[in-house]
Protein backbone atom coordinates (compact mmCIF):
# COMPACT_ATOMS: atom_id res chain seq x y z
CA UNK A 1 0.00 0.00 0.00
CA UNK A 2 1.07 3.38 -1.06
CA UNK A 3 0.19 6.78 1.24
CA UNK A 4 1.50 9.54 -0.62
CA UNK A 5 1.39 12.89 1.60
CA UNK A 6 2.03 16.76 0.62
CA UNK A 7 0.62 18.99 2.83
CA UNK A 8 1.46 22.72 4.18
CA UNK A 9 -0.97 24.13 6.61
CA UNK A 10 -1.01 27.15 9.02
CA UNK A 11 -0.74 26.51 12.61
CA UNK A 12 -1.67 29.92 14.68
CA UNK A 13 2.53 31.34 14.32
CA UNK A 14 3.66 27.95 12.77
CA UNK A 15 3.61 26.09 10.18
CA UNK A 16 3.18 22.75 8.71
CA UNK A 17 4.75 21.25 5.76
CA UNK A 18 5.24 17.31 5.49
CA UNK A 19 6.39 15.57 2.36
CA UNK A 20 6.11 11.57 2.29
CA UNK A 21 5.73 8.63 0.43
CA UNK A 22 5.00 5.32 2.83
CA UNK A 23 5.01 2.27 1.41
CA UNK A 24 5.87 0.04 4.16
CA UNK A 25 3.27 -1.36 6.32
CA UNK A 26 3.78 0.71 10.03
CA UNK A 27 5.52 4.01 10.28
CA UNK A 28 6.42 5.97 13.46
CA UNK A 29 5.90 10.19 13.40
CA UNK A 30 7.88 11.88 16.24
CA UNK A 31 8.77 15.62 17.54
CA UNK A 32 8.46 17.93 19.95
CA UNK A 33 5.25 18.95 21.88
CA UNK A 34 2.98 21.55 19.73
CA UNK A 35 4.78 20.52 16.45
CA UNK A 36 1.76 19.83 14.69
CA UNK A 37 1.76 15.15 14.84
CA UNK A 38 -1.67 15.56 15.93
CA UNK A 39 -2.80 18.01 13.31
CA UNK A 40 -0.95 15.97 10.66
CA UNK A 41 -2.85 12.89 11.54
CA UNK A 42 -5.99 15.00 11.81
CA UNK A 43 -5.56 16.27 7.96
CA UNK A 44 -4.85 12.36 6.43
CA UNK A 45 -8.04 11.64 8.40
CA UNK A 46 -9.97 14.47 6.75
CA UNK A 47 -10.87 16.25 10.16
CA UNK A 48 -8.72 19.05 9.17
CA UNK A 49 -8.07 20.80 6.14
CA UNK A 50 -4.62 21.94 4.65
CA UNK A 51 -4.43 25.16 2.79
CA UNK A 52 -1.98 23.33 0.53
CA UNK A 53 -1.20 19.85 -0.64
CA UNK A 54 -2.28 16.48 -2.08
CA UNK A 55 -2.79 13.15 -0.08
CA UNK A 56 -3.28 10.57 -2.16
CA UNK A 57 -3.63 6.70 -1.12
CA UNK A 58 -3.38 3.66 -3.12
CA UNK A 59 -3.95 6.18 -6.26
CA UNK A 60 -7.33 7.07 -4.96
CA UNK A 61 -7.07 11.17 -4.38
CA UNK A 62 -8.39 11.82 -0.32
CA UNK A 63 -7.11 15.97 -0.77
CA UNK A 64 -6.40 18.21 -3.21
CA UNK A 65 -6.66 21.33 -2.73
CA UNK A 66 -5.88 22.54 -6.20
CA UNK A 67 -8.82 20.06 -7.53
CA UNK A 68 -11.04 21.05 -4.13
CA UNK A 69 -11.12 17.34 -3.90
CA UNK A 70 -11.56 16.75 -0.11
CA UNK A 71 -12.98 12.97 0.87
CA UNK A 72 -15.19 12.95 4.43
CA UNK A 73 -13.72 11.19 7.09
CA UNK A 74 -15.73 8.29 6.62
CA UNK A 75 -15.17 7.41 2.82
CA UNK A 76 -11.22 7.10 3.70
CA UNK A 77 -11.78 3.75 4.80
CA UNK A 78 -9.55 4.57 7.89
CA UNK A 79 -9.37 3.82 11.48
CA UNK A 80 -8.09 6.77 14.46
CA UNK A 81 -7.24 5.97 17.94
CA UNK A 82 -7.54 9.41 19.70
CA UNK A 83 -5.33 10.93 22.11
CA UNK A 84 -7.99 10.82 24.90
CA UNK A 85 -9.34 7.30 22.99
CA UNK A 86 -12.51 8.91 22.31
CA UNK A 87 -14.30 6.08 23.63
CA UNK A 88 -18.43 7.08 23.85
CA UNK A 89 -18.80 7.03 27.73
CA UNK A 90 -22.59 6.15 27.67
CA UNK A 91 -22.14 2.66 25.88
CA UNK A 92 -20.59 -0.48 27.09
CA UNK A 93 -16.94 -1.92 26.19
CA UNK A 94 -18.70 -4.06 23.16
CA UNK A 95 -21.04 -1.64 22.13
CA UNK A 96 -18.26 0.73 21.14
CA UNK A 97 -16.84 -1.67 19.46
CA UNK A 98 -19.68 -2.57 17.02
CA UNK A 99 -20.71 1.28 17.16
CA UNK A 100 -20.59 0.68 12.99
CA UNK A 101 -23.03 -2.11 12.98
CA UNK A 102 -25.30 1.05 14.86
CA UNK A 103 -25.18 2.86 11.58
CA UNK A 104 -27.06 2.56 8.65
CA UNK A 105 -25.46 4.30 5.86
CA UNK A 106 -22.37 2.25 6.67
CA UNK A 107 -19.84 1.63 3.62
CA UNK A 108 -17.61 -0.90 5.57
CA UNK A 109 -18.76 -4.54 6.54
CA UNK A 110 -17.91 -5.85 9.66
CA UNK A 111 -16.65 -9.43 9.66
CA UNK A 112 -18.01 -11.03 12.85
CA UNK A 113 -15.22 -13.88 12.68
CA UNK A 114 -12.35 -10.99 12.76
CA UNK A 115 -14.37 -8.73 15.48
CA UNK A 116 -14.34 -11.79 17.71
CA UNK A 117 -10.74 -12.76 16.70
CA UNK A 118 -9.67 -9.34 17.60
CA UNK A 119 -11.79 -9.33 21.18
CA UNK A 120 -9.89 -12.38 21.96
CA UNK A 121 -6.24 -11.18 20.60
CA UNK A 122 -6.64 -8.15 22.74
CA UNK A 123 -8.01 -10.21 25.76
CA UNK A 124 -11.28 -8.20 25.90
CA UNK A 125 -13.75 -10.97 26.41
CA UNK A 126 -14.18 -10.48 30.25
CA UNK A 127 -14.85 -6.88 30.24
CA UNK A 128 -17.09 -6.23 27.29
CA UNK A 129 -20.24 -5.53 29.19
CA UNK A 130 -18.90 -3.26 31.22
CA UNK A 131 -19.62 0.25 30.34
CA UNK A 132 -16.21 1.70 29.22
CA UNK A 133 -16.20 4.63 32.00
CA UNK A 134 -15.86 1.42 34.94
CA UNK A 135 -13.13 0.02 32.58
CA UNK A 136 -9.10 0.41 34.05
CA UNK A 137 -6.84 3.03 31.71
CA UNK A 138 -5.26 -0.13 30.08
CA UNK A 139 -8.72 -2.42 29.20
CA UNK A 140 -9.52 1.52 27.37
CA UNK A 141 -6.75 1.68 25.37
CA UNK A 142 -7.41 -2.01 24.15
CA UNK A 143 -11.37 -1.33 23.36
CA UNK A 144 -10.23 1.81 21.72
CA UNK A 145 -7.43 -0.11 19.36
CA UNK A 146 -10.28 -3.22 18.50
CA UNK A 147 -12.80 0.02 18.29
CA UNK A 148 -10.60 1.75 15.61
CA UNK A 149 -9.35 -1.84 14.06
CA UNK A 150 -12.50 -3.50 14.24
CA UNK A 151 -13.53 -2.52 10.39
CA UNK A 152 -9.97 -3.72 8.75
CA UNK A 153 -9.16 0.14 7.26
CA UNK A 154 -6.53 0.32 5.21
CA UNK A 155 -4.96 2.94 7.28
CA UNK A 156 -4.68 3.43 10.97
CA UNK A 157 -3.84 6.32 12.87
CA UNK A 158 -2.83 5.99 16.29
CA UNK A 159 -1.94 8.78 18.21
CA UNK A 160 -0.27 8.61 21.46
CA UNK A 161 -1.65 5.34 21.99
CA UNK A 162 0.30 4.40 25.37
CA UNK A 163 0.19 7.76 27.32
CA UNK A 164 -1.44 7.29 30.80
CA UNK A 165 -0.10 4.05 31.06
CA UNK A 166 2.44 2.91 33.86
CA UNK A 167 5.11 1.38 32.60
CA UNK A 168 4.48 -2.14 33.51
CA UNK A 169 0.80 -1.92 31.51
CA UNK A 170 2.53 0.35 28.63
CA UNK A 171 4.68 -2.68 27.79
CA UNK A 172 1.59 -5.21 28.07
CA UNK A 173 -0.16 -2.61 25.64
CA UNK A 174 2.64 -2.80 23.26
CA UNK A 175 2.96 -6.41 22.91
CA UNK A 176 -1.20 -6.96 22.67
CA UNK A 177 -1.03 -4.29 19.96
CA UNK A 178 2.38 -5.63 17.94
CA UNK A 179 0.68 -9.00 18.06
CA UNK A 180 -2.63 -7.47 17.14
CA UNK A 181 -1.33 -5.21 14.04
CA UNK A 182 0.85 -8.68 12.87
CA UNK A 183 -2.28 -10.14 12.29
CA UNK A 184 -3.41 -7.21 10.28
CA UNK A 185 -0.88 -7.23 7.51
CA UNK A 186 -3.50 -5.17 4.71
CA UNK A 187 -3.01 -2.13 7.37
CA UNK A 188 -1.11 0.39 6.99
CA UNK A 189 0.20 2.37 10.00
CA UNK A 190 0.83 5.11 11.88
CA UNK A 191 1.67 5.59 15.26
CA UNK A 192 2.39 9.26 17.31
CA UNK A 193 4.43 9.06 19.95
CA UNK A 194 6.72 10.88 21.71
CA UNK A 195 8.38 8.30 22.82
CA UNK A 196 11.26 6.87 20.58
CA UNK A 197 11.32 3.39 22.25
CA UNK A 198 7.58 3.29 21.48
CA UNK A 199 7.82 3.60 18.13
CA UNK A 200 10.98 1.66 17.97
CA UNK A 201 9.22 -0.98 19.39
CA UNK A 202 6.92 -1.30 16.46
CA UNK A 203 9.43 0.07 13.14
CA UNK A 204 12.30 1.68 12.40
CA UNK A 205 10.74 3.40 9.86
CA UNK A 206 10.87 7.20 11.56
CA UNK A 207 9.39 10.12 10.55
CA UNK A 208 10.16 13.38 11.76
CA UNK A 209 8.46 16.77 12.36
CA UNK A 210 11.07 19.65 13.37
CA UNK A 211 10.64 22.99 14.26
CA UNK B 1 -58.84 26.63 34.09
CA UNK B 2 -55.82 29.21 34.00
CA UNK B 3 -53.70 26.54 35.46
CA UNK B 4 -54.60 24.03 32.81
CA UNK B 5 -54.26 27.12 29.91
CA UNK B 6 -50.76 27.79 31.39
CA UNK B 7 -49.63 24.09 31.32
CA UNK B 8 -50.98 24.03 27.92
CA UNK B 9 -48.94 26.84 26.32
CA UNK B 10 -46.08 26.02 28.46
CA UNK B 11 -46.06 22.33 27.07
CA UNK B 12 -46.29 23.32 23.63
CA UNK B 13 -43.91 26.40 23.39
CA UNK B 14 -41.31 24.37 25.27
CA UNK B 15 -41.65 20.70 22.69
CA UNK B 16 -41.67 22.99 19.66
CA UNK B 17 -39.12 25.47 20.34
CA UNK B 18 -37.25 22.00 21.43
CA UNK B 19 -37.46 20.68 18.03
CA UNK B 20 -36.46 23.92 16.28
CA UNK B 21 -33.84 24.70 18.33
CA UNK B 22 -32.17 21.70 18.93
CA UNK B 23 -31.19 21.17 15.12
CA UNK B 24 -30.86 24.95 14.68
CA UNK B 25 -28.02 24.95 17.46
CA UNK B 26 -26.59 21.77 16.29
CA UNK B 27 -26.02 22.90 12.99
CA UNK B 28 -24.51 26.36 14.00
CA UNK B 29 -22.05 24.34 16.24
CA UNK B 30 -20.81 22.14 13.91
CA UNK B 31 -21.01 24.15 10.55
CA UNK B 32 -19.24 27.70 10.96
CA UNK B 33 -21.32 29.36 8.32
CA UNK B 34 -20.69 33.15 7.03
CA UNK B 35 -24.82 33.85 7.97
CA UNK B 36 -24.70 31.70 11.61
CA UNK B 37 -24.45 34.76 12.97
CA UNK B 38 -27.26 36.36 11.62
CA UNK B 39 -29.67 33.47 12.28
CA UNK B 40 -28.33 33.36 16.17
CA UNK B 41 -28.86 36.86 15.95
CA UNK B 42 -32.89 36.80 14.92
CA UNK B 43 -33.09 33.79 17.51
CA UNK B 44 -32.05 35.92 20.38
CA UNK B 45 -33.62 38.82 19.76
CA UNK B 46 -36.56 38.24 21.58
CA UNK B 47 -34.19 38.07 24.44
CA UNK B 48 -33.15 42.04 24.31
CA UNK B 49 -36.92 42.91 23.58
CA UNK B 50 -39.64 43.80 25.89
CA UNK B 51 -42.21 40.95 25.49
CA UNK B 52 -44.81 43.75 24.62
CA UNK B 53 -42.76 44.56 21.39
CA UNK B 54 -43.17 40.86 20.35
CA UNK B 55 -46.53 41.01 21.04
CA UNK B 56 -47.28 43.90 19.12
CA UNK B 57 -45.39 42.76 16.06
CA UNK B 58 -47.11 39.53 16.33
CA UNK B 59 -50.41 41.51 16.33
CA UNK B 60 -48.86 43.35 13.51
CA UNK B 61 -48.25 40.00 11.53
CA UNK B 62 -51.02 37.65 12.50
CA UNK B 63 -53.84 40.60 12.87
CA UNK B 64 -56.90 40.88 10.29
CA UNK B 65 -54.39 42.86 8.21
CA UNK B 66 -51.51 41.07 8.25
CA UNK B 67 -49.92 38.86 6.35
CA UNK B 68 -49.64 35.95 8.50
CA UNK B 69 -53.59 37.11 9.51
CA UNK B 70 -54.43 37.13 6.13
CA UNK B 71 -53.02 33.91 4.84
CA UNK B 72 -54.34 31.96 7.97
CA UNK B 73 -58.16 33.49 7.01
CA UNK B 74 -58.00 31.73 3.94
CA UNK B 75 -58.39 28.51 6.58
CA UNK B 76 -62.03 28.77 7.66
CA UNK B 77 -61.15 32.33 8.58
CA UNK B 78 -59.25 31.16 11.59
CA UNK B 79 -57.39 33.68 13.34
CA UNK B 80 -55.02 33.14 16.10
CA UNK B 81 -55.96 36.42 17.73
CA UNK B 82 -57.55 36.08 21.07
CA UNK B 83 -56.59 32.50 21.18
CA UNK B 84 -55.05 29.33 23.13
CA UNK B 85 -52.97 29.15 19.94
CA UNK B 86 -52.10 32.44 19.59
CA UNK B 87 -50.69 32.32 23.37
CA UNK B 88 -48.78 29.28 22.34
CA UNK B 89 -47.12 31.27 19.41
CA UNK B 90 -46.26 34.11 21.49
CA UNK B 91 -44.53 32.29 23.83
CA UNK B 92 -42.48 30.47 21.19
CA UNK B 93 -41.51 33.65 20.41
CA UNK B 94 -40.42 34.44 23.57
CA UNK B 95 -39.05 31.61 25.23
CA UNK B 96 -37.10 30.43 22.15
CA UNK B 97 -33.48 32.59 23.46
CA UNK B 98 -33.47 30.51 26.29
CA UNK B 99 -34.42 27.29 24.68
CA UNK B 100 -31.21 27.90 22.38
CA UNK B 101 -29.10 28.94 24.58
CA UNK B 102 -29.30 26.28 27.09
CA UNK B 103 -29.52 23.58 24.03
CA UNK B 104 -26.39 25.23 22.34
CA UNK B 105 -24.37 24.65 25.88
CA UNK B 106 -25.88 21.14 26.13
CA UNK B 107 -24.36 20.57 23.20
CA UNK B 108 -20.93 22.25 23.38
CA UNK B 109 -20.37 20.54 26.36
CA UNK B 110 -19.80 17.02 24.39
CA UNK B 111 -16.63 16.46 24.10
CA UNK B 112 -15.39 16.94 20.00
CA UNK B 113 -13.14 14.19 19.54
CA UNK B 114 -16.09 11.61 20.25
CA UNK B 115 -17.90 13.43 17.65
CA UNK B 116 -15.12 13.17 15.35
CA UNK B 117 -15.05 9.86 16.23
CA UNK B 118 -18.35 8.92 15.25
CA UNK B 119 -17.61 11.04 12.14
CA UNK B 120 -14.60 8.10 11.10
CA UNK B 121 -16.31 5.44 11.88
CA UNK B 122 -19.02 6.73 9.36
CA UNK B 123 -21.83 8.00 11.03
CA UNK B 124 -23.85 10.80 9.24
CA UNK B 125 -24.35 14.14 11.10
CA UNK B 126 -27.92 12.88 12.15
CA UNK B 127 -26.83 9.70 13.67
CA UNK B 128 -23.84 11.20 15.81
CA UNK B 129 -26.68 13.58 16.99
CA UNK B 130 -29.07 10.04 18.04
CA UNK B 131 -26.62 8.15 18.99
CA UNK B 132 -23.58 9.98 20.62
CA UNK B 133 -24.53 13.45 20.97
CA UNK B 134 -27.70 13.49 22.75
CA UNK B 135 -26.92 10.61 24.88
CA UNK B 136 -24.12 12.40 26.16
CA UNK B 137 -26.05 15.90 26.70
CA UNK B 138 -29.29 14.68 27.91
CA UNK B 139 -29.12 16.14 31.27
CA UNK B 140 -28.18 19.41 29.41
CA UNK B 141 -31.04 19.15 27.34
CA UNK B 142 -33.41 18.65 30.01
CA UNK B 143 -32.61 21.13 32.13
CA UNK B 144 -32.62 23.41 29.14
CA UNK B 145 -36.14 22.05 28.90
CA UNK B 146 -37.30 22.71 32.32
CA UNK B 147 -35.88 26.42 32.37
CA UNK B 148 -37.68 26.88 28.85
CA UNK B 149 -40.83 25.14 30.18
CA UNK B 150 -40.55 27.72 33.71
CA UNK B 151 -40.35 30.82 31.62
CA UNK B 152 -42.92 29.97 29.64
CA UNK B 153 -45.61 28.88 32.78
CA UNK B 154 -44.67 32.91 33.41
CA UNK B 155 -45.23 34.25 30.12
CA UNK B 156 -47.71 36.90 30.49
CA UNK B 157 -47.08 40.10 27.95
CA UNK B 158 -46.93 39.14 24.44
CA UNK B 159 -49.13 36.27 25.48
CA UNK B 160 -51.69 39.05 26.98
CA UNK B 161 -51.00 41.24 23.59
CA UNK B 162 -51.92 38.61 21.55
CA UNK B 163 -54.60 36.42 23.50
CA UNK B 164 -56.00 38.89 25.96
CA UNK B 165 -57.62 37.74 29.09
CA UNK B 166 -60.54 35.96 28.29
CA UNK B 167 -61.96 33.98 31.17
CA UNK B 168 -62.10 30.24 30.75
CA UNK B 169 -60.90 30.79 27.10
CA UNK B 170 -56.91 32.45 27.02
CA UNK B 171 -57.14 33.26 30.72
CA UNK B 172 -52.87 31.94 32.25
CA UNK B 173 -51.81 32.00 35.71
CA UNK B 174 -49.84 35.45 34.90
CA UNK B 175 -52.71 37.12 33.59
CA UNK B 176 -55.26 35.61 35.89
CA UNK B 177 -52.74 36.83 38.58
CA UNK B 178 -52.82 40.41 37.26
CA UNK B 179 -56.90 40.76 36.71
CA UNK B 180 -56.81 39.01 40.04
CA UNK B 181 -55.25 41.88 41.55
CA UNK B 182 -56.84 44.54 39.40
CA UNK B 183 -60.36 42.74 40.24
CA UNK B 184 -59.32 42.91 44.31
CA UNK B 185 -59.30 39.08 44.31
CA UNK B 186 -56.11 38.79 46.35
CA UNK B 187 -56.45 35.29 47.47
CA UNK B 188 -57.11 33.73 44.14
CA UNK B 189 -53.80 35.70 43.28
CA UNK B 190 -52.24 34.90 46.01
CA UNK B 191 -53.21 30.75 45.34
CA UNK B 192 -52.38 30.83 41.81
CA UNK B 193 -48.92 32.29 42.43
CA UNK B 194 -48.25 29.64 45.02
CA UNK B 195 -49.43 27.53 42.55
CA UNK B 196 -46.60 28.77 40.10
CA UNK B 197 -44.04 28.62 42.72
CA UNK B 198 -44.28 25.22 43.92
CA UNK B 199 -43.58 23.96 40.11
CA UNK B 200 -40.62 26.12 39.75
CA UNK B 201 -39.48 24.76 42.86
CA UNK B 202 -39.73 21.37 41.95
CA UNK B 203 -38.50 22.52 38.51
CA UNK B 204 -35.36 24.18 40.10
CA UNK B 205 -35.04 20.78 42.45
CA UNK B 206 -34.83 18.61 39.17
CA UNK B 207 -32.34 21.08 37.34
CA UNK B 208 -30.25 20.75 40.89
CA UNK B 209 -30.39 17.00 40.71
CA UNK B 210 -29.39 16.95 37.28
CA UNK B 211 -26.18 19.38 37.81
CA UNK B 212 -25.22 16.77 40.43
CA UNK B 213 -25.80 14.01 37.76
CA UNK B 214 -23.28 16.15 35.00
CA UNK B 215 -20.53 16.46 37.81
CA UNK B 216 -20.51 13.22 38.80
CA UNK B 217 -20.53 12.18 35.13
CA UNK B 218 -17.00 14.62 34.87
CA UNK B 219 -15.54 13.58 37.64
CA UNK B 220 -16.25 9.65 36.25
CA UNK B 221 -14.10 10.47 32.87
Amino acid sequence: MTLAIAIHKQMNARQLNFTATLTEQIYGLMGPSGVGKTTLLRIIAGLTTAETGRITCQEQVWFDAAQKINLPPKTRRLGFMFQDLALFPHLTAQANIEFYRRLKAQPRQVDTEFEQQLITELELEAYLTRPVTQLSGGQRQRVALCRALISRPQLLLLDEPFTGLDDQLRQRAIDLTKNVLAKTPGTQVIIVSHRRDEITAFTDNILALER
Amino acid sequence: MPIIHSLIIAISATLITFLVALPVAYFLIRRHTHFGWVLESLLLLPLVLPPTVVGLFLLQLFGKFGFGGRFLALFHNYSLIFTLSGAVLATIIVVLPIMYQALKAALLSVDSNLIEAATVMGATPFETLRLVVIPNAYQGLIIGLLLTFCRGLGEFGASLMVAGYIEGKTDTIATSIYFSIQGGDTSTALLLSGVNILIGVCALLLIHLLNQQIERKKQQL
